[in-house]
């Protein structure tokens, strides 16, 4: 790992600060961040990082006003095991249990999950050996290489790496806001990225995440993962849903660069009984407009069986 | 098959022998076991045993290695240390047409850059200025302070590269028109020719009544061991002049005793008798742990001598992953096999073309040497193809030099018994027949072992109970769980061969030939110390030796100490290091030897302290008691009298075939949706022949069986086919099983059969690896026949959702 400055940030205004001031990041859980420092993916190494686990009152879990409200430092581990989450808000409870490892989960938080950056093997190569696109080179490696793992649903200026955050999808289906120093942003929009970036949010460089707002929900969520192994590894596919009688809505993700809004397939299945057969034409619905990459069409099958468990999950 | 030939530098090496090679390896196996059973036989069972098979002997190494006090290669400091890291190649092949290290040089905390054009470094640190796979160490080596200024001094040098044509497969790099390797003027060969042959396969399809054909392929796959590659040497001399003391040495190696050898005076003219080697905890090796492999040990003892400090050089994950040797691929392998109509395999015909990498560690049947990475195996009893009567045997072999690192051995035979299996499942598949029908249709004569129980009947038997095979046994692809699952079980089968019959096995025919010597001294405090050389490999090995010392002596488990990361100069009594695999049954006959002399000291001490003679007395508890009045005794901390030292050696020679077998059956679900394979149960039986430490065996067989998960489903070397870069080199991408993806296992040890080590044991922390044993159980659940690693996106393939 390179020299760095590190702060520790007392305060919001403090972390906000020492972001704007230098090409610095965030670290929290470190989880993440730690592993691309190592490894010197990028092209521009961060000259300071900054510690906001020193900011007091960033981790809680609690319900008020109906509303449920997540601190950005709070830990994978805590969500899981947290019996108000697990009780109304099944999917994000079943998301955290599903993330990583018990140790990651330990150190991991919220925040840091749902900033992450997009995972592919190009992008993440050690000392940065492949100048791809999402680091302003000219080239998608992947898609002339080995792209078993990644978009099947066509990238965002020909980038065709993957979001792999097992919380966002969840956020998404409860119609989550996550809330910053500068903004409120709709979950939905969170990791809506137009260009180029390393990053995978629409963060500006001074913008910290310090809590999610996910409003009561009264029907069924659930989220389901697909993933090679049965611990420590990222979701090929995962996929959450939250059905009630007003709405429907289901989301993947580790399919396309930004968490991916099944959109077809709430259509499908909206109003409808929630059975076997409506479930699969709802499946067959998500990926109706997926555009595989000549490794990746297995990915289509399951991103399809996914959608359809996890509607069936909301019965 | 190409008709290239090699001359290797072993077989320059036989040519001067005035007898045939293998006649002169089997004289003097014959020799050592005429003497073995003249003077001590220590395969021969005993009725009785105090300490060895005993439950209760805890794991001494356990605490050190749970609490981290154990201390590994990499955790030593040493005063003044200075670290060493190379330049590595960015490209699967290229050339440097310029380099300038000024500004690397330039950084603080750099005491030196060595290039390739540096006409005494450069060779003394082997490094030239070609790279022939990516991460290749090229171009430069980097000393300084610290390993985080010597990255630094990496980035800071100005490299120009010509990128020069790669390929990865051995077919491409034979027609090739440019090198792939360093290692050869004219092409790409590494090595081609019969592996081993009986019979005539000609005639044997001719007469069979079927011919079968199945053709595999097998990624290169990497050991993946928890300790990265490291290594120090702490040169003790004047640099001016280059005379020396001593020279202090340790790395991550399987063969700790090859330290004294490389380190010294191979490299550096230092005599043996003045370098230390040292005995070191490890965190795994599997056969990739040898010195060379790393490629760092001779640029290390330059370095040293070159400051008169301390240098260590340590690999990151990632460059353990580029640099340290893989098990080399399985580019493709014809089987064809001649049966009748009844299921009697006549003829086997096996064709491999191994993509080789950057050369190996001796490992490919190939090139004549010992042949594991071959679907090959040797075809006697013993070997793979002796698990068959088939009078038709030709097993060939084509290695070529691609554009990736170097290859080495994995744990285990998976090759060998992989091809054995193969060929099962082949005429199984196309006669219908069950796989034990199959199994007692083909298999050689052999003796029963132990009360009269058949070796082979007993294991199928007890695999079969576990796995409760009559029970859910069914036709392929017919059974769909109510979780929508279809099931499948499979059963695999191998001749444990561990011992000394791993080489003949293996394919070279030569049979090994596996010396240890071990010393026990007693400060006279009725306290003993192994001294060995010996690496940390296996399950518990000091606690396992141990209990062959105080089996022999007499002494209570809790009286002998086999310290860890004991020096080797400690052991100049000690000179012999044995192999790592099959390391308990092959070494443990030199422990033993040493104990047996150790006793004969203390029983004179004894007799002469009792007032009777040496031949009244015998030893127990730790004590000398007269046999005539065990009353009569006395402990052996009262002995007093001088220190004693005793001294063991002994090398286990080429013996009969062993008769121990080794089953597996395996239970899965498959889930045709998403093709995901879940591992329900797995049940081991392996004849271990004797226990030494139960516990040691049993995690042996887990271990074992938790390679097959790896191989089965995940492992493989993925590299981005444009560039040749690899992909996967970090513990995330590159796959290996989870706790949470371990089934459940039914381990059964079995002492039955008689193998060739100490006490009747075998080896087997290998021999029930193979990595095709859930290809079979998925064959069974969805009819269709997958390849390693069995992904989900083969299987929805194979099932037709994609």
């Amino acid at each position: 790992m390179r020299k760095f400055v590190y702060i520790d940030a007392n305060t919001i205004d403090e972390a906000a600060s020492a972001l704007g001031d230098s090409n610095a990041y965030v670290i929290a859980g470190g989880t993440d961040l730690l592993g691309t420092l190592k490894d010197d993916i990028l092209p521009d190494y961060p000259d300071t990082i900054v510690n906001i686990k020193t900011i007091p009152g960033l981790d809680d879990i609690k319900e008020e006003g109906g509303i449920l409200k997540i601190g950005a430092l709070a830990l994978l581990e805590d969500i899981a095991n947290n019996e108000v989450v697990k009780s109304k808000y099944t999917a994000l409870a079943e998301a955290a249990h599903r993330t990583a490892s018990p140790h990651i989960r330990e150190m991991g938080t919220l925040g840091g999950n749902i900033c992450q950056m997009n995972r592919c093997w190009y992008f993440r190569s050690t000392d940065n050996r492949f100048d791809c696109i999402k680091k302003g080179g000219g080239l998608c490696y992947a898609l002339l290489g080995d792209n078993r793992y990644h978009s099947i649903f066509g990238g965002i200026v020909g980038c065709v790496a993957i979001n792999p955050s097992d919380m966002a999808p969840a956020l998404v289906v409860l119609n989550a806001t996550i809330k910053t120093n500068k903004r409120d942003i709709a979950a939905e929009d969170f990791w809506k990225v137009e260009i180029a970036i390393p990053g995978s949010t629409i963060l500006e460089a001074d913008e910290i995440v310090t809590e999610i707002q996910v409003p009561a929900f009264s029907g069924k969520s659930a989220f389901i993962k697909f993933a090679m192994r049965n611990s420590i590894d990222f979701p090929i596919v995962n996929c959450a849903a939250a059905i009630n009688d007003s709405s429907t809505r289901i989301c993947l993700n580790a399919v396309f660069n930004n968490p991916y809004r099944a959109t077809k397939a709430e259509e499908s299945i909206a109003g409808k009984t929630i059975n076997e057969a409506n479930a699969e034409a709802a499946g067959s619905a998500a990926v109706s407009s997926a555009v595989p990459l000549p490794m990746n069409r297995w990915k289509v099958q399951i991103a399809k069986v996914m959608v359809k468990r996890a509607i069936l999950a909301c019965a | 098959m190409a008709e290239h030939r090699i001359t290797h530098p072993y077989q320059e090496y036989w040519k001067e022998l005035k007898e045939p090679a293998w006649e002169v390896i089997i004289k003097r196996n014959d020799e050592l076991l005429e003497k073995n059973k003249q003077e001590n036989d220590f395969r021969a069972r005993k009725d009785e045993f105090s300490v060895v098979g005993r439950e209760d002997v805890y794991r001494r190494c356990g605490y050190a290695k749970a609490s981290g006090q154990a201390e590994y290669t990499t955790d030593v400091l040493l005063p003044g240390m200075l670290y060493a890291k190379f330049l590595r190649s960015p490209h699967a092949h290229a050339k440097i047409t310029s380099l300038d290290t000024t500004m690397a040089e330039a950084l603080p905390g750099v005491k030196t850059v060595v290039r390739y054009d540096d006409p005494v470094g450069g060779p003394s640190c082997s490094i030239t200025d070609e790279a022939f796979y990516y991460g290749a160490q090229v171009g430069a080596v980097v000393v300084a302070e610290t390993e985080n200024i010597c990255r630094e001094a990496l980035r800071l040098l100005d490299v120009e590269w010509e990128v020069l044509p790669f390929t990865l497969s051995a077919q491409t790099a034979l027609e090739a028109s440019f090198k792939t390797s360093d290692s050869r003027d004219e092409d790409n060969l590494h090595s081609s020719g019969v592996i081993n042959a009986r019979g005539d396969t000609e005639k044997g399809f001719a007469e069979a009544d079927q011919i079968l054909d199945i053709d595999w392929q097998s990624p290169t796959i990497h050991q993946s061991t928890l300790e990265p590659w490291c290594t120090w040497v702490d040169w003790q001399g004047d640099p001016k002049t280059g005379h020396a003391e001593h020279c202090d040495a340790r790395g991550t190696s399987q063969g700790s005793g090859q330290w004294s050898g490389y380190a010294g005076y191979l490299n550096m003219g230092l005599p043996n008798a003045r370098v230390t080697g040292r005995n070191t905890y490890m965190g795994g090796g599997f056969g990739q742990k040898y010195l060379g492999r790393g490629g760092t040990a001779w640029a290390n003892t330059y370095l040293s001598k070159l400051f008169g400090k301390p240098v260590k050089m340590g690999l990151s994950r990632e460059e353990d992953y580029l640099q340290m040797a893989t098990d080399a691929g399985i580019e493709n392998v014809h089987f064809r096999v001649g049966v009748n109509d009844d299921g009697f395999v006549t003829t086997v015909h096996v064709d491999n073309l191994i993509a080789e990498g950057q050369g190996g560690a001796s490992c490919h049947a190939a090139s004549g040497e010992s042949g594991t990475n071959s679907m090959g195996g040797g075809v006697d009893r013993g070997g793979v193809w002796g698990c068959l009567k088939a009078p038709n045997v030709l097993n060939e072999a084509t290695a070529v030099y691609t554009n990736m690192q170097g290859q080495c051995w994995y744990r285990g035979s998976d090759h060998p018994v992989t091809g054995l299996n193969l060929v099962t499942h082949l005429v199984t598949e196309a006669l219908g027949m069950d796989t034990e029908e199959f199994i007692l249709k083909n298999v050689p004569e052999y003796e029963p072992g132990r009360n009269g129980v058949y070796s082979l009947t007993e294991c199928i038997r007890q695999a079969k109970e576990g796995i409760d095979w009559d029970e859910k046994k069914h036709a392929p692809g017919e059974n769909m769980l109510p979780n929508g699952k279809y099931h499948g079980i499979g059963f695999r089968w191998m001749e444990t061969f561990g011992g000394g019959t791993y080489g003949e096995a293996s394919g070279s025919d030569s049979g090994a030939l596996v010396g240890q010597s071990c010393g026990i001294t007693d400060a006279g405090s009725g306290q003993f110390r192994l001294n060995m050389r010996l690496a940390d490999v296996g399950v518990a090995p000091h606690s396992a030796y141990a209990m062959i010392a105080a089996e022999e002596m007499g002494a209570n488990i809790d009286d002998v100490f086999f310290p860890p990361n004991q020096s080797i100069d400690d052991q100049g009594f000690a000179p012999h290091e044995g192999g790592t695999a099959h390391g308990l049954a092959n070494t443990g006959p030199g422990v033993a030897m040493a104990g047996r002399a150790m006793k004969k000291v203390l029983i004179k001490k004894g007799a002469y302290n009792l007032g009777v003679t040496p031949e009244e007395c015998d030893t127990k508890n730790s004590t000398v008691y007269v046999k005539s009045d065990p009353g009569q005794s006395i402990p052996f901390a009262y002995l007093g009298g001088c220190p004693a030292v005793a001294c063991g050696e002994q090398f286990v020679p080429f013996i009969d075939p062993p008769n121990n077998w080794a089953m597996i059956a395996t239970e899965v679900e498959v889930d045709p949706d998403t093709g995901k394979v879940d591992l329900i149960k797995s049940v081991i039986v392996n004849d271990v022949g004797k226990m030494i430490r139960p516990k040691t065996v049993e995690g042996q067989m887990y271990g074992a069986h938790i390679f097959d998960i790896d191989c089965g489903l995940w492992s493989e070397c993925i590299y981005d086919p444009p560039t040749g870069v690899r992909l996967n080199p970090n513990y995330l991408e590159y796959k290996f099983a989870t706790i949470l993806d371990i089934p459940e296992t039914d381990v059964r040890p079995l002492e039955i059969g008689s193998g060739p080590g100490i006490y009747g044991s075998i080896g087997i922390g290998e021999d029930n690896h193979d990595r095709i044993i859930f290809s079979d159980a998925v064959y069974n659940a969805i009819g269709k026949w997958i390849s390693t690693p069995i992904t989900p996106a083969k299987i929805l393939q194979a099932l037709g959702k994609v």
